[in-house]
């Protein structure tokens, strides 16, 4: 066996998911090491795998290549790997039960199982598996989640629903299941081998992809979930499912679109308002999930090199720096049992490593230069701006700005009313060593990455479509200068903007907060922010409630005509009809079911549906 | 005639005149009627295994690999035969299978009595005959062997209920047969045969007057067997009919009965008729996939409403079959083969369902969705088990629910059929919907000590101690074995769907498929 | 019209009757009279199989299949009618015997436990359980 066969044995996901079924039965300490242990062997794994696809089966009687390494897949595969890695140390040291890191780590598998995927067939296996295994990560945790993750569950469901029917019809246009073959309409080299079938296809992936990475009106699932369940769930919640999503919505779309780029533009602006009026933290976070994918989808959107450059690297970037801040704040619910951030406040003296970590994620998301965040939001800017293509959207640049400015500010407010903003009225302790290590190893890459000489060579060496600093791809060429004086001065401006307005927006902020901003902002939040939430989950109550009542009073009439015509007549005015009060024949009971059709009413459908059948054929 | 020749005729002979025995035991014994039965199901099993090597032992034509006995010696077209091809075997091991695997439950908690045994094996060797025949007048007397089985059964129930849904069962289920013999007799005008191999050759050809009689005859035989199959809105005697037949029945009903039948449908549609034939009647296969379509959406419409259990997986069977019956009119190759498997699956599915549903109605007294709170606590192996296959009803992969659905599923899209892909994407919401209902019970839902589920047979008037008064109502290793290894054997089959289609291949090529039929 | 009536009469009989029975099954709330509505319904398509077997040959009408109608059983022109559907009616009268008796079976006992033959009735006792 060849060094190369070796390393491509082992299917990396069945590792994990190994790991999960090992994590049942042994012991918590070493269930957990291996957990560690197969995620850091899947980013090794992934790092040193050749390109290629590894795994020939025929599934189904379908041609399949499930296990494929391209440098998308790579990339994107390294980035998981090692935030699972030390969420799994993090997991540990929050006392996560057992069961639950099992889930995640079955969790964990498909979603990687959908990363290295490479054919349609089974990535909608994986997006399957994964949508199941989420959701039993979430009920695990019990409570408000079991609600939450119902809800969760049913828009899964039906995404997932859509993009298995749109792999269906990709398959009945292309004729087979594999990435980058037998679908029409793309002309051209792509930068990535993948692309849906135009048409119904496309229409049903986009939808279907949508639920999964939170277009605006298919988000409502994200803030309602991932707040819910243990906060060291939430952590591997933030990172995978809307993170491989967006993967693979590139993957479906490898041109872009206009539309899909005006959507990332808008789902960034309408995630930071939404996530300036949170007060539970991790729905704060959660709404800028949305906000950040709202970046990645703008640049798959506009679809050139850079965009989609920039897109993959802010994957790899929000994959570390949301974990991290999931982690953070985690460590604060831990310790002080408090998910409202308006009811905490100084807790950087009581745990100062918790605050560092916190800031060097926040540092990174706002994209402050320095950090990873500052670098692959450039190139998506860029993107807009048409820096390579001559071709801008300012439009679209000015929502990707004020997204900035608003994931700015909404930062500042989070960390101003965590771990500053007056004393702390608790003792609590700092993050517990497992924690420190997950924080500090996941924010040292955030900084690594984002240092010019250090980081960013190794990053550009792993990123798609750029090589050192040239772009690479068909018909492309540029070359990258993050630390360029337009990007730092589009920087500064983005801080000079926010360090203006926070103060005017925090003056009637500390007014509120005199009044119990709390309720405030909840009642603002509940009543925008949460209608489409509370729109769709009404709606299907409403749809079953309605569909029950309907029937049942169908029964009772059906049961009750005499009755029924009563109720009715007491509607009209006195003088029309004569009522006398009648009782129910049973005393009033709740009218039960039991019309049935009769053997009569069976027999005579049968003669009319045979008639007619006759009737159509002769 | 070689020996194997004579086991099609030996598997449904031996479980009919077996049935007297138990009768005949019981004048003298008392409990003989379980081991007399539990051995001769041991043997047909062992039989239809030795049958199935046989079969799918070489590589053929559908024809060239059946094991075909000649009843009396009479050749075909005038005598009758018995005929295990390719999909027929299939269905003979699930009888087979199924009919031997409940036996386990039937032990201690089904309907004790030498007679109920007399009618399950009455049953069984119905249902071997109607999966076996080879000629349609003899598909019929199977048929009302069959019926006469099932009434028997369904009214060894203890209520007076089970008797009127035996009754209205009958009933419909007679005009259903007789229906069906009305087309057997347009068809026998039409063509002079009764043969089915005969009948295929001649049905192509046919022109004119006589055509006319064999497009009435495909509309009375489709259906008298759209009642048997229980599609919407001819269904009504089959919710009555699962609710109220006892436990340790209604999984032999709800598993081999409605599938026999569907079976035989499909077996009539595609050896008798052809799908050329089809295709070429005007609005055949519309009028196929409609009632199939409104079956699927209604059944599970229905499902979502109900509150009894029993009732509730009764309809899910209305709109399963309705899946089934739909993919026929779909008249591919893959979404029959689909079909085929769907057919198979959900008779498992469905046959492991209804145990775990009498295992729970005796362990936890449980019958209607909120009684069933809490049980996942109480009794995780068998709530355990119904969750699995609960989830592989839903067609969640991987499972034998997931291949079928998605073959049909393919098929539907190479037809062309957007409503059957749209329908078989409701059918999959509603059926998460009656699904996770009952799954949110059994988990999420704390079973409350007030209003405590009633034991069956617990003197509740009494204000003592509840006492079970009626014996037997335990539940033993077996029952739970059998039904945690359904669930098993649900989700190993997931693996095998390649298998299923080389093995439904012979079948599915004769059928006469023509993939570029318009839509 | 007249001439299908005289030509095809068993037919358009067999229709008749396969109606009336349908409709005591339909119309009749009497569990028993429902049951007579099926019988009669099977009668009806075993008249049918028996019109079919009936074979005609310039106008002479063929013999039963049991005694031929010629004295020599060897000649050609011997016109029969076709045996097939005699048997199948023997075995469907059978199975429709064997029928009623369940459904008769399954009646006495509704009557026993409910004391009523009538559908309807039987649904109102039903739904005050």
């Amino acid at each position: 066996m060849t060094e190369v066969d070796a390393v491509t044995a082992i299917y990396p996901p069945l590792l994990v998911f190994a790991a999960a079924v090992l994590m049942l039965v042994l012991p918590r300490v070493l269930g957990y090491a291996l957990g560690t242990l197969s995620l850091a062997a899947v980013t090794a794994i992934a790092f040193v795998a050749p390109e290629g696809s590894h795994l020939h089966l025929t599934f189904l009687g379908f041609e399949s290549q499930p296990y494929l390494i391209d440098e998308y897949t790579r990339f994107v595969a390294i980035g998981l790997g090692f935030l699972g890695t030390f969420a799994v140390v993090y997991a540990y040291s929050s006392e996560a039960p057992r069961v639950m890191a099992a889930f995640a780590l079955a969790y964990v598998s498909s979603a990687l199982g959908a990363v290295f995927a490479g054919d349609w067939l089974v990535l909608v296996f994986m997006w399957e598996i994964m949508a199941v295994t989420s959701t039993l990560l979430v009920w695990h945790y019990g409570r408000d989640a079991v609600r939450a993750g119902y809800r969760y569950a049913l828009a899964h469901g039906i995404g997932g629903s859509l993009v298995l029917f749109a792999v269906i019809a990709h398959y009945a246009q292309a004729g087979t299941f594999i990435y980058g073959e037998g679908a029409t309409g793309y002309s051209g080299e792509l930068l990535i081998d993948g692309g849906i079938a135009t048409g119904i296809p496309a229409v049903l992936a986009v939808l279907g992809i949508g639920v999964n990475v939170a277009f605006i009106g298919f988000h409502t699932w994200l803030p309602d979930t991932y707040p819910k369940p243990h906060f060291a769930a939430s952590v591997f919640l933030a990172a995978f499912t809307t993170k491989t999503s967006a993967y693979v919505l590139l993957r479906a779309f490898p041109e872009g679109h206009m539309w899909l780029a005006y959507m990332g533009g808008l789902m960034a602006v309408y995630g930071v308002i939404f996530a300036l009026l949170q007060h539970d933290m991790r729905a704060l976070l959660s709404y800028h999930i949305q906000a950040q994918l709202g970046y990645m989808v703008a640049g798959i959107g506009l679809g050139s090199a850079i965009g989609v450059a920039g897109a993959m690297g802010h994957l790899f970037n929000n994959v570390l720096y949301k974990s991290l801040l999931f982690m953070a704040v985690g460590v604060v619910i831990y310790r002080t049992r408090e998910n409202d951030l308006y009811k905490l406040g100084g807790l950087w003296r009581e745990m100062p490593i918790t605050a560092i970590a916190f800031f060097i994620g926040a540092l990174s998301i706002t994209a402050v230069p320095g950090f990873s965040g500052f670098i692959s939001k450039g190139m998506v800017f860029d993107a807009a701006t048409g820096y390579f293509t001559e071709e801008a959207h300012w439009p679209l640049f000015a929502l990707l700005f004020i997204g900035g400015v608003g994931t700015f500010l909404s930062f500042i407010k989070l960390g101003y009313y965590v771990f500053f903003h007056g004393e702390s009225d608790r003792e609590v302790r700092d993050a517990k060593t497992g924690q420190t290590t997950a924080m500090l190893s996941v924010g040292g890459a955030c900084v690594v990455l984002g240092i010019p000489a250090i980081g960013w060579p190794i990053f550009t060496d792993l990123m798609p479509v750029i090589d050192g600093t040239a772009l690479v791809g068909p018909g492309i060429e540029g070359s990258l200068d993050p630390y360029s004086l337009a990007h730092l001065r589009d920087a500064v401006l983005l801080i000079a903007i926010s360090a203006v307005a926070f103060p005017i927006i925090r003056k009637p902020l500390s007014k509120l907060d005199y009044n119990d901003p709390a309720l405030v902002f909840n009642k603002l939040g509940y009543l925008t922010g949460r209608w489409a939430m509370l729109a769709v989950t009404g709606l299907f109550a409403a749809v079953d409630r309605g569909a029950v009542s309907l029937v049942k009073s169908g029964y009772w009439i059906g049961n009750n005509p005499v009755l029924a015509v009563e109720r009715g007549a007491r509607w009209l005015p006195g003088w029309m009809v004569d009522i006398e009060e009648r009782q129910p024949t049973d005393g009033g009971r709740p009218s039960t079911i039991h019309l049935r059709a009769t053997i009569g009413l069976t027999v005579l459908l049968i003669t009319l549906i045979l008639t007619g059948m006759l009737f159509l054929l002769l | 005639m070689s020996n194997i020749d004579l086991l099609p005729a030996l598997l449904v002979v031996v479980p009919i005149l077996m049935a007297t025995v138990p009768i005949l035991l019981g004048l003298k014994f008392d409990r003989t009627g379980w081991s007399v039965t539990l051995l001769t199901m041991a043997g047909v099993f062992v039989g239809s295994v030795y049958l199935a090597m046989e079969v799918y032992g070489g590589s053929g034509d559908n024809r060239e690999l059946a094991v075909i006995h000649e009843l009396g010696g009479f050749s075909q077209p005038m005598g009758i035969e018995l005929v295990a091809d390719t999909l027929s075997t299939m269905i003979i091991l699930l009888v087979a299978g199924t009919a031997l695997g409940l036996l386990a439950y039937t032990r201690v908690g089904g309907p004790r009595g030498n007679t109920f045994y007399s009618g399950y094996l009455l049953l069984v060797g119905g249902l071997l005959g109607l999966s076996m025949t080879g000629d349609i007048f003899n598909m019929f007397v199977f048929l009302e062997i069959v019926g006469l089985g099932t009434y028997a059964l369904i009214a060894s129930g203890d209520g007076p209920e089970a008797a009127h849904a035996a009754l209205k069962y009958l009933i419909i289920g007679t005009v259903g047969a007789s229906i069906y013999l009305i087309g057997v007799g347009f068809l026998f005008m039409a063509t002079g045969h009764l043969n089915m191999h005969a009948l295929a050759g001649e049905v192509s050809t046919l022109e004119g007057a006589n055509l006319q009689l064999a497009r009435a005859a495909f509309a009375f035989i489709f259906i008298g067997f759209a009642i048997k199959v229980a599609q919407w809105p001819l269904h009504s005697w089959q919710p009555d009919a699962y609710q109220h037949a006892p436990d340790g029945v209604t999984p032999l009903i709800a598993a081999l009965v409605s599938t026999v039948s569907a079976y035989a449908l499909a077996r009539l549609l595609f050896t008798v008729f052809g799908g050329d034939f089809i295709a070429q009647t005007p609005y055949a296969s519309e009028v196929i996939v409609t009632v199939g379509a409104v079956s699927v959406v209604a059944g599970s419409t229905l499902a979502v409403i109900q509150t009894d259990v029993k009732r509730m997986l009764a309809y899910s069977s209305v709109s399963q079959f309705g899946l089934i019956v739909a993919a026929y009119g779909l008249l591919t190759e893959t979404a029959l083969v689909g079909a085929l498997i769907h057919l198979i699956g959900h008779g498992l599915m469905k046959a492991g369902l209804f145990l775990a549903v009498g295992v729970i109605a005796i362990g936890y007294g449980a019958r209607t969705v909120n009684e069933y709170a809490g049980l996942a606590q109480q009794r995780p192996y068998v709530a355990g088990s119904m969750a699995v296959l609960l989830i592989a009803l839903v067609g969640i992969p991987p499972s034998i629910g997931f291949i079928g659905k998605w073959y049909i599923a393919v098929g539907a899209i190479e037809a062309q059929s957007w409503l059957v892909a749209g329908v078989i994407f409701l059918s999959t919401m509603l059926t998460l919907a009656y699904v996770a209902r009952l799954l949110e019970k059994m988990y999420f839902t704390p079973g409350s000590t007030l209003e405590s589920p009633h034991s069956p047979g617990v003197a509740a008037t009494d204000g003592g101690e509840p006492v079970i008064t009626r014996p037997g109502n335990r539940v033993t290793i077996g029952m739970l074995g059998i039904v945690a290894f359904i669930a098993v054997f649900a989700v190993a089959l997931g693996f095998t769907g390649e298998v299923f289609f080389d093995l439904f291949q012979p079948f599915v090529e004769s059928a006469a498929l023509d993939l570029e039929v318009s839509p | 019209m007249i001439e299908l009536l005289t030509t095809r009469y068993a037919y358009v009989l067999m229709f008749v009757l396969l109606g009336i029975g349908l409709y005591m099954v339909i119309a009749s709330e009497n569990l028993v009279k429902k049951l007579i509505g099926v019988n009669l319904f099977q009668t009806a398509i075993f008249l049918f199989f028996v019109a079919v077997a009936y074979v005609e040959v310039d106008g002479e009408p063929g013999g039963s299949p049991i005694v031929p109608a010629t004295s020599d059983p060897a000649s050609s022109d011997l016109v029969l009618a076709s045996p097939l559907p005699h048997v199948i009616v023997l075995t469907a009268i059978v199975v429709g015997i064997a029928l009623t008796a369940v459904g008769l079976a399954l009646i006495v006992r509704i009557h026993a436990e409910y004391g009523t033959l009538r559908e309807d009735t039987l649904r109102e006792v039903r739904a005050d359980e």
